[in-house]
């Protein structure tokens, strides 16, 4: 399955569990903020990608692909923002993120907010291959 | 000492904390994710919750004002969706005679809740036709983190 074909099914289950209009469904679009999805929406978004492939994608993978299972005290400095190991890994996990533009102004606990479409798409992709080399 | 004058004397010594989480959720959000099919509701509700609700005109109502109060128990904990703890390890249930609801904890809720030195919790839950709110509060024995 070619990422484009993810794409399709990441947008058909948005266009469906959120009601948004499939044209705001672009790669850039943040789930949260620019689809206003909220997380009765997120969970009914997943359970809808999980029933088209056949696997599971939780929130809790969400997470750890933009925190790479960093602890919250390493992640966020003790004011609450993302701290410069968090920073690094925004880097490697959302790389559409210009970083520097979060340093010292950005909250930790509304790091789910900057997810994409597109990351969306490279998590189901990654999940996607893992399964393919455990069922080989 | 008697044994309710040793209880006060560990409230008034001990260092409490409180922490407090509410959510609000939309009736008609949750009804029509109901009737599209496309939710797992038993990764989300305990099993007690989904036979509480079950056949009830207010289904939507219920459910909604359940997964309200499984949100704001996350705030109170300070953590949110996606850090390990399971929906449906959060669970209201009801008192057989008031109908008072309280929460009932299992798996990485409850050694959250253990972790976070919380000895005491309450829940209240309220609905309408149209939103489903939860107030959740939690009190801290900061001497058992």
């Amino acid at each position: 399955m070619e990422r484009n074909e993810i794409f399709e099914v990441v947008q058909q289950a948005l266009v469906d569990a959120i009601g948004v209009d499939e044209d705001e469904v672009v790669g850039e679009a943040t789930l949260l903020g620019d689809l206003g999805a909220e997380s009765l929406d997120l969970l009914d978004v997943l359970f809808r990608i999980e029933r088209k492939l056949g696997f599971k994608v939780t929130i809790n993978d969400i997470t750890l692909m933009i925190t790479g299972g960093i602890p919250d005290e390493e992640f966020g400095t003790e004011e609450g923002y993302i701290s410069d190991v968090g920073l690094t890994q925004l880097k490697k996990s959302l790389p559409q993120i210009d970083v520097d533009s979060l340093r010292g102004k950005f909250e930790a606990e509304r790091v789910l907010t900057l997810f994409t479409v597109d990351n969306l798409v490279s998590l189901v992709e990654t999940r996607k291959g893992e399964m393919a080399s455990v069922n080989n | 000492m008697l044994r309710q004058e040793k209880e006060k004397w560990h409230l008034l010594t001990t260092k409490l904390d409180i922490r407090t989480g509410v959510d609000l959720q939309s009736v008609a959000k949750m009804e029509k994710k109901i009737l599209s099919n496309q939710l797992r509701l038993d990764s989300i509700f305990t099993l007690r919750e989904l036979a509480y609700a079950e056949g009830k005109r207010r289904k939507a109502e219920y459910l909604a004002a359940r997964f309200a109060a499984k949100e704001a128990f996350l705030k109170a904990l300070g953590i949110g969706m996606g850090k390990g703890v399971e929906l449906s390890e959060i669970g209201i249930k009801n008192d057989a005679l008031s109908g008072k609801p309280s929460l009932e904890l299992q798996g990485n809720a409850l050694e959250f809740a253990n972790r976070l030195g919380v000895v005491s919790m309450d829940v209240s839950l309220s609905h309408s036709e149209d939103y489903a709110i939860a107030h959740v509060v939690l009190l801290l024995d900061q001497e058992r983190k």
